[in-house]
């Protein structure tokens, strides 16, 4: 993603004064001063982001139901983060002062707003229009979607790592062929466990039906999620520290990313999710994530597993280790076993490890059949 | 009504309307102009990120 200049992130293309929202008043939506001639009388008390946190007084009256449930979309609440990380917290009050105290600095300035996906750059990506100011019905992949998830599914989707998806590089559909207003817009629920626990959320079962005549999906059936055959290498980071450096700028630190594969034990499985054999990756947070803020914050940093579902966004018909039987069956080097864990965090990976014995055995009999081809006739 | 009169009916009526779209905000008048954005642009000090950021988001 190309950087825009200044004055080309604000620069309001004449076009967009004739769209039903270009008619509306500029200080409608954002407040301010529409008859001072200098800037800073003209900015007085304007609202740079019209749509956040609450997008009801400016889009509420003619999109009414986006406004409202905007406000149940992760997007917008980012609800699972605390939840999530206070499990792993010293649960003192003080202690968990801190950790908020970080969380605030680093966590939450990555939400998207309407504005952050229908006008502009997201502002964690120093903001911009797209395209003059224009509401677009459809978001940008590039400018909007990997601007924020870039560094994992964006890669990943393209082939900046790997060789890509092949519903993109093959079948030219984006981000929004897949995910649309369902997931997007809001869910109406209120409880999130995580982010799959989105209702709506795109599935492999949306559009594919298992097809039993291939050999491989007739003998697993719906034991093994698709992504452990049809995904690639995918990352994982450790290590991810944040803080404050001496400008009090904030800063994160990330150093550790390696592309791995492994396979491992679905620890509760669900009626959306039932495969026994899932991927997981390993989350960035450790123990000593948000130590600038205090010491042993994260003191119960192992009642979570670290290494978790994966849906790595890397799809192709053939890879290495669905290629052949024997790429999987006997190859312990993909599978999530104890020797891969930290002993520190074995007990709390206890579910997603998979012990050597449970490794599918090696396939004596599957050598790759010699496809004895009929001749075709040509008449 | 008279030819004459027709037109400076229209002439006023146009007047009106520039008058009240370029007048009544400011707002459009320099968010279209590139040239006085590039200007304030130069003045404006751009916020800068840590430098100890490393590594990926
Ligand atoms: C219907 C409501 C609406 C109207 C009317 C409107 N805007 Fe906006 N404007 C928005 C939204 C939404 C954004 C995106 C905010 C974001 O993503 O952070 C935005 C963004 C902007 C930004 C970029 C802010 C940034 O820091 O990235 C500028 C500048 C701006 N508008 C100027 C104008 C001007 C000038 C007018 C009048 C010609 C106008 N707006 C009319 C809703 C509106
Ligand atoms: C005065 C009513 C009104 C307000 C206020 C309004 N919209 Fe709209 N919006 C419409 C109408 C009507 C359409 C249908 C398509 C069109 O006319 O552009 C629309 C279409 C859209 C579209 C789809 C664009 C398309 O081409 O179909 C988006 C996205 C959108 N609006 C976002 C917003 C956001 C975000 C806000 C708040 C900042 C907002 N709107 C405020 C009336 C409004
Ligand atoms: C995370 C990104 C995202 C956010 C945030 C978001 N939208 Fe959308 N919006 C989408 C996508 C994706 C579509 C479907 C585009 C398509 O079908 O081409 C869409 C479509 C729309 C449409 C077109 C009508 C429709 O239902 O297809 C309107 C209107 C709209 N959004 C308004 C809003 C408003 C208002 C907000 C804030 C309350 C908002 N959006 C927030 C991604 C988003
Ligand atoms: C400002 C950064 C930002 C932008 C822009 C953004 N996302 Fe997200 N997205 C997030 C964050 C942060 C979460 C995780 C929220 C959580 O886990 O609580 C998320 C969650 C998701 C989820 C899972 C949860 C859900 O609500 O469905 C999907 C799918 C998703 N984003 C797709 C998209 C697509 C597609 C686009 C472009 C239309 C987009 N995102 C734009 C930051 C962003
Ligand atoms: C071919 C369909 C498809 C396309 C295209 C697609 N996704 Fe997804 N995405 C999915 C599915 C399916 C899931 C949920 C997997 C599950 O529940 O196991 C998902 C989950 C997600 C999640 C939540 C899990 C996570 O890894 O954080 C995010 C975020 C996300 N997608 C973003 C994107 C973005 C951004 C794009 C475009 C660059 C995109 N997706 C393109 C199918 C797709
Ligand atoms: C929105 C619909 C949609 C979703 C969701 C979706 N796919 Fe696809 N997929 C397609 C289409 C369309 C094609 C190309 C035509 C075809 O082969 O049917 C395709 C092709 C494929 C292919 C063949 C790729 C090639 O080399 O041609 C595989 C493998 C695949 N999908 C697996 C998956 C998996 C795994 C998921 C879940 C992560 C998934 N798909 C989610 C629509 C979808
Ligand atoms: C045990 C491994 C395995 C699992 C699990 C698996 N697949 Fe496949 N899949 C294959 C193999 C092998 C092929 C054929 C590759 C080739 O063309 O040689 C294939 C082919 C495909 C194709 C392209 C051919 C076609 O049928 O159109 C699609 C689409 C597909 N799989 C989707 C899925 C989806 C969706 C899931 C999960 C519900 C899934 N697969 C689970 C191994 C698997
Ligand atoms: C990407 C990994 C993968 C590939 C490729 C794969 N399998 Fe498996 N297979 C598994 C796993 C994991 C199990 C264990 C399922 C369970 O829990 O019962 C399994 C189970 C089996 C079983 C049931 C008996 C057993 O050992 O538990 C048979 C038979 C089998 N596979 C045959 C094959 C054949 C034949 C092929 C090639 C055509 C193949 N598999 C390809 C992963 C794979």
């Amino acid at each position: 993603m190309a950087p825009l200049e200044l004055h080309e992130k604000v620069l309001v293309s004449p076009d967009f004064l004739q769209t039903t929202h270009g008619e509306i008043a500029c200080t409608e939506c954002h407040g301010g001063n529409d008859v001072a001639a200098d800037m800073n009388q003209a900015h007085s008390g304007i609202r740079a982001d019209p749509t956040f946190p609450d997008a009801t007084a400016t889009c509420g009256q003619c999109h009414e139901e986006e406004a409202r449930l905007a406000k149940t979309s992760l997007h917008y609440t980012l609800a699972t983060y605390k939840p999530m990380v206070h499990q792993r917290a010293d649960q003192a009050a003080n202690q968990i002062k801190m950790l908020n105290q970080g969380m605030d600095n680093h966590c939450y300035g990555c939400h998207a707003s309407c504005g952050e996906c229908h006008v502009s750059r997201p502002n964690s990506a120093k903001g911009g229009f797209i395209s003059g100011h224009n509401f677009n019905k459809t978001p940008d992949q590039t400018n909007q979607c990997t601007a924020c998830h870039g560094s994992r599914v964006g890669n990943e989707f393209t082939g900046t790592t790997g060789s890509g998806d092949a519903h993109y590089t093959k079948h030219d559909m984006d981000c929004m062929a897949c995910h649309s207003t369902r997931d997007l817009h809001g869910d109406g629920k209120s409880d999130h466990r995580d982010r799959y626990d989105v209702e709506g959320l795109s599935s492999c079962q949306d559009c594919h039906e298992l097809d039993d005549k291939i050999e491989q999906h007739a003998i697993h059936g719906e034991k093994l999620s698709c992504y452990v055959c049809h995904a690639q290498p995918y990352a994982n980071c450790y290590g991810c520290h944040v803080g404050l450096d001496d400008k009090g700028l904030a800063f994160y630190k990330n150093p550790d990313e390696e592309e791995l594969f492994r396979i491992g034990r679905n620890p509760a499985p669900s009626p959306k999710r039932p495969e026994e054999w899932i991927l997981v990756r390993r989350v960035p947070s450790v123990q000593t994530s948000f130590e600038f803020y205090g010491k042993d914050l994260l003191s119960n940093f192992d009642q979570l597993n670290n290494w978790k579902y994966a849906s790595p966004h890397n799809i192709q018909r053939k890879t290495t280790q669905n290629r052949e039987c024997n790429n999987c069956h006997g190859n312990e080097e993909l599978f999530l076993t104890e020797d891969k864990v930290k002993p520190e965090m074995r007990k709390a990976n206890k579910g997603v490890i998979v012990s050597k014995g449970m490794i599918p055995e090696k396939q004596e009999d599957a050598e790759p059949k010699k496809k004895t081809k009929k001749k075709s006739s040509y008449f | 009504m008279h030819s004459r009169t027709k037109i400076s009916l229209l002439l006023v009526a146009v007047l009106l309307l520039a008058a009240t779209s370029a007048l009544a905000s400011q707002c459009v008048n320099c968010h279209t102009d590139v040239e006085k954005l590039k200007a304030i642009a130069k003045t404006i000090i751009k916020p800068v990120g840590s430098a100890e950021t490393a590594g990926k988001g």
